[in-house]
């Protein structure tokens, strides 16, 4: 049987084409304001690349932020769709973490890869992709510098705020004090890390935990994180696409 | 036997006299990581920070906890330690949130609950321990009467009053220098650093802070000589339900009293008011404050980490609207 | 609508509200309501019952006492007062999308925004004058601690007296004394202060002939095949389990309920037990459950205390009815409670509602989602605000229902 995921998140759209197992042909993009229109293109491209026409497909599963605004069979929750693609990928895990641009997921999985337990971020929490993109802003650095100032950053400057708005503020004033780019960006991916770590350890996850979404690119986060829960987490090689992958084989 | 509390309604009298050593436990502010789990985002910073310390090893010594019942946070909090290992070493003290005569028998009641907690780990008897109690309650009237009299009249301004040993009154008095005023009230978080900072800007700063004056202050209208009671229980009772200087839990109008006593006597030129984010009475006691004084007021907020420079931002434009 | 006249009408409204005599009117329109409908159904008494509130509380003819929610309505009713709870109220604003402008104004006199949302919107209808002017005010901190504060502001704003009922956490014979003493106390000085008579027998028989059919309705719910539908539903009935308790209206409406649901069609949804309450303000939950195939077996908050209250010794039985609510907020007791629950009703799944400004709720989380995982029964919470809009996260409550629906359906 051949199927399609097709995660739409809230900032990037993801598309894996998938038959009994194994996996054809991905396409990945940045979502935009037209999920609709994005999703379809992307589901173009993944069959183009597989050389399938439209007809050979089976099921569309959607999921994702935007899941209930596109063309599907289907729908299946993140939730879902992370745990089963981190499942298949690495079929001894015993948790996930998806840190997107909206949400942050955390997942507790059974032997069997079935979801027994998760946790969400809450609202006001900083754990999310968003906050470090603000950030970024106000450090003027792009989002992929992260990994390599982190790895510099010399002095421990912590940030009070968990609220985005609020550590905005306290940013441009620590930046106005004189502290370093690469202190202050570790700052950033720590307050992240914390927020994160909290939601693990509330949940109890133990290893193998994989770790999945856009942050999961982010090599500075991906590195206090292992630091702070003391193992090392298992990163695919492309994390933006484990919902999809995931989606496209719930059947 | 070290005994660790951190409620100002927790009496160290008693403690002692049950052959226990006070300890008031003073959290450290650092980044929370191991307190955090257990409570939620919108949740009282002291409590985590709290657990923090606990679990990170500062009271190792520490071997018997007290809690109270006097907001949701510090049950909940009880309620998380006592379910930790060593649990059991934990004990709430239930502290009623009215006053009269109902509530001291009652309190009075819980306290003897307490004393027998602790008579049961150290071993002392407990004849020993009433006679003992006795004499701890006057003396401590004493001494209070005596710290009450040089706090209003200004001689115990910045951070005389806070200690580490849970029962040994502040030295006094002090020479005093000049300064602005003001008067703090805060709750168990960050004071020291707070107090830094006002006197760095030579503010001579009235603290009412459960770690400081608030423990040991006696109310106006306490016009009385020795303990009234017969049972050393009621009258440790009264002195800390009727007599001791009220929390933001209240009873309110006694605390309002209080305040706007305080401020009168002290004449200071304004209020700083700094609090938990997410402390309920700490939120509500603000607004009360802010409408029942006629004192200019400065609130700082906080949650589980100290914001030292922004604080001192703050600081800084309400001192500009005070001293033109 | 623009804030200028959102305000004039606010004033004009408030305006209104204080003239008694125009209430008086009601009475007529509540004669011609009740011949129009002589055997009224669910919603129609509800709204007969609505009419009859506000005039009874606006009107003023007798004493209106604000109260919380786990103090005793039967001591006011028999008393011949009319209890007003603010909570209540709260998601009936809320529920007629009207609850931004009292949180705005609550915010503007310094009313954090960090506080309960059912306090914050109660002391904002207080400040714009609308809700009904209290005589006193009467409340126990058993629930929550904050009620203490929210009380004593309220006391501040209205200018009236609050009488508190502390309810303590110690073992239940000393606690049910230091309770029991206090009412009786309330008692004697409402009678000296108010001229105030108690007459128990009346409201507690009646009250406790509702608290049977009430137990009737939760056993025919513990049937597997038995839903209460629409999902959360029955929250909406809170008025009835607290408000009218120990009057006709809660019991003719709860003799309707249990009537209705004998009829109900047979259900094969998954069971789940909501704890605490829910956002009162329109918004899809319910209908998200309802499509994920999730119904709500039982609400924590529509268990009540199993005892009779008795007119030969009014007070301790009202003590142990006030007590019964340790099941709700005492660590330990809520979740052998919750536990208990879940066996009692077989839910499969367990959901709480996260209300922002709630410590004590929240506060149990932790230990509470250990326990239910042992017992492997998931546990979801939904973040958010149950009366503030501002805090709404739609989205992600949609994941994280259909998610927990996956879960059971995985399980089954
Ligand atoms: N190359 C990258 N390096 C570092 N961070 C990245 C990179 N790409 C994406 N991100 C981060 O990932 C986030 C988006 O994650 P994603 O999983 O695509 O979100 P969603 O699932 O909501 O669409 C961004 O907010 C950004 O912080
Ligand atoms: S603020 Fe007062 S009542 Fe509250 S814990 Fe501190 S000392 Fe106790
Ligand atoms: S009084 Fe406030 S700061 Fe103290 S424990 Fe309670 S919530 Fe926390
Ligand atoms: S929601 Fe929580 S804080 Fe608000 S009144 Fe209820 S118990 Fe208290």
């Amino acid at each position: 049987m051949i199927t399609a995921g097709i995660d739409v998140g809230s900032q990037s759209t993801g598309v894996v084409i998938q038959k009994d197992g194994q996996i054809l042909s991905f396409a990945l993009c940045l979502t935009g304001i037209d999920p609709r229109k994005r999703a379809k293109e992307s589901l173009k491209e993944a069959l183009e690349k597989a050389s399938l026409s439209p007809e050979k497909l089976d099921c569309r599963i959607a999921t994702g932020y935007s899941r209930h605004q596109v063309e599907a069979d289907r729908t299946v929750s993140e939730i879902s769709a992370q745990a089963k693609g981190a499942a298949f990928l690495f079929p001894k895990a015993r948790g996930l973490i998806d840190i997107g641009g909206q949400d942050t997921k955390v997942v507790l999985l059974s032997s069997g890869g079935k979801v027994v337990d998760f946790l969400m971020n809450d609202k006001c929490a900083a754990g999310t992709g968003r906050f470090l993109e603000l950030m970024a802003q106000v450090l003027e650095i792009s989002l992929t510098d992260f990994g390599k100032l982190v790895a510099q950053a010399q002095r421990e400057v912590e940030l009070s705020s968990t609220c985005a708005v609020f550590a905005q503020s306290e940013l441009v004033g620590l930046i106005a004090q004189g502290k370093k780019k690469e202190d202050l960006s570790r700052a950033v991916c720590q307050a992240v890390v914390d927020q994160v770590a909290n939601m693990v350890e509330r949940i109890g996850l133990v290893p193998p935990v994989v770790f999945t979404g856009g942050v999961a690119k982010n090599q500075g986060v991906a590195s206090l994180l292992e630091k702070r829960l003391g193992f090392s987490l298992l990163i695919p090689p492309e994390p933006q696409i484990t919902a999809a992958l995931g989606a496209s084989l719930v059947l | 036997m070290k005994v660790g509390y951190f409620c100002g309604y927790l009496p160290p009298e008693l403690i002692r006299s049950a052959g226990g050593e006070p300890v008031l436990l003073e959290p450290e502010g650092k980044r929370v990581k191991l307190g955090e789990k257990y409570f939620p985002t919108p949740f009282c910073p002291f409590s985590k920070v709290f657990l923090d310390n606990l679990l990170s090893g500062s009271w190792e010594k520490v071997g018997t906890l007290l809690f109270t019942r006097s907001c949701d946070a510090s049950r909940r909090l009880y309620e998380t330690v006592s379910s930790l290992p060593g649990g059991e070493s934990s004990f709430l003290l239930d502290l009623p949130h009215e006053v009269g005569p109902l509530a001291w028998n009652y309190f009075a009641h819980q306290l003897k609950k307490l004393a027998h907690f602790l008579l049961d780990r150290t071993g002392k008897s407990e004849k020993a321990m009433l006679s003992d109690l006795e004499q701890e309650v006057k003396s401590s009237l004493i001494i209070r009467r005596k710290l009450t009299e040089e706090y209003q009249a200004g001689r115990l301004p910045g951070a005389v009053f806070l200690g580490k040993e849970g029962g040994s009154p502040p030295d006094f008095p002090r020479v005093v220098r000049g300064g602005l005023p003001l008067f703090l009230i805060a709750s168990h978080l960050w004071v020291r650093d707070l107090i830094g900072l006002l006197e760095k800007k030579s503010i001579l700063v009235f603290e009412d802070t459960p770690l400081g004056s608030r423990r040991w202050l006696l109310r106006e209208n306490t016009t009385f000589l020795l303990p009234p009671e017969e049972d050393p229980f009621l009258s440790l009772s009264r002195l800390y339900l009727e007599w001791k200087a009220p929390c933001p839990r209240g009873p309110w109008r006694e605390r309002l009293a209080f305040i706007q006593e305080m401020t009168r006597k002290l004449g200071v030129r304004g209020v700083v008011y700094f609090y938990p984010k997410f402390c309920d009475f700490s939120l509500y006691e603000l607004k009360i404050v802010r409408d029942e004084l006629s004192l200019p007021v400065l609130s700082l907020e906080y949650d589980t980490l100290p914001n030292l420079a922004q604080w001192e931002t703050r600081l800084e434009a309400f001192l500009e609207v005070l001293t033109p | 609508m623009k804030e200028k006249t959102q305000q004039n009408l606010v004033k004009f409204i408030s305006f209104l509200s204080r003239r008694k005599s125009l209430f008086t009117l009601l009475g007529g329109y509540e004669w011609w309501l009740k011949k129009k409908w002589p055997s009224p159904d669910l919603a129609q008494t509800s709204y007969l019952l609505t009419i009859h509130s506000i005039r009874e509380l606006y009107q003023r003819k007798k004493p209106v006492v604000w109260t919380s929610l786990f103090f005793p309505s039967e001591f006011i009713w028999a008393g011949s007062m009319v209890p007003f709870y603010p909570e209540i109220a709260s998601g009936l604003v809320a529920a007629l999308r009207w609850s931004d402008f009292p949180l705005r104004s609550s915010f503007q006199k310094w009313v954090s925004a960090d506080l309960c949302s059912y306090h914050r919107l109660s002391l904002g209808m207080s400040l714009l004058k609308l809700f009904p002017r209290p005589d006193f005010l009467i409340a126990t901190n058993t629930i929550c601690q904050g009620t203490v504060g929210f009380f004593q502001t309220l006391a501040q704003l209205w200018r009236v007296p609050f009488y508190l009922i502390d309810v303590p956490f110690a073992d239940f014979s000393a606690s049910e004394k230091y309770i029991s003493y206090q009412l009786e106390s309330l008692a004697q000085n409402l009678s000296q202060e108010w001229g105030i008579r108690f007459r128990w027998e009346q409201v507690f028989s009646c009250s406790n002939q509702t608290r049977a059919v009430i137990k009737d309705i939760e056993n025919l719910r513990k049937q597997k095949t038995i839903i209460l539908a629409p999902p959360t539903k029955n929250l909406d009935y809170l008025p009835y389990y607290y408000q009218f308790m120990g009057t006709r209206a809660s019991l003719s409406f709860f003799t309707q309920l249990l009537a209705q649901l004998s009829l109900t069609e047979p259900s094969s949804c998954h069971r789940l037990l909501w704890l605490h309450l829910k956002p009162f303000y329109p918004n899809p939950v319910p209908e998200w459950l309802e499509k994920n195939n999730l119904g709500v077996a039982f609400e924590e908050f529509a268990s009540l205390y199993p005892g009779e209250l008795s007119s030969r010794e009014p007070f301790s039985s009202l003590a142990r009815k006030i007590l019964y609510s340790w099941q709700l907020t005492v660590g330990r007791k809520r979740i052998s409670h919750v536990l208990q629950l879940v066996q009692e009703f077989e839910v499969q799944g367990v959901v709480q509602f996260n209300q922002w400004g709630c410590r004590q709720s929240q506060g149990m989380n932790f230990p509470l989602r250990q326990a239910l995982r042992k017992q492997e029964i998931p546990f979801l919470e939904l973040d958010g605000d149950q009366i503030d809009q501002n805090h709404r996260s739609d989205e992600q409550w949609k994941t994280r229902i259909q998610a927990l629906a996956e879960m059971l359906e995985g399980n089954r």
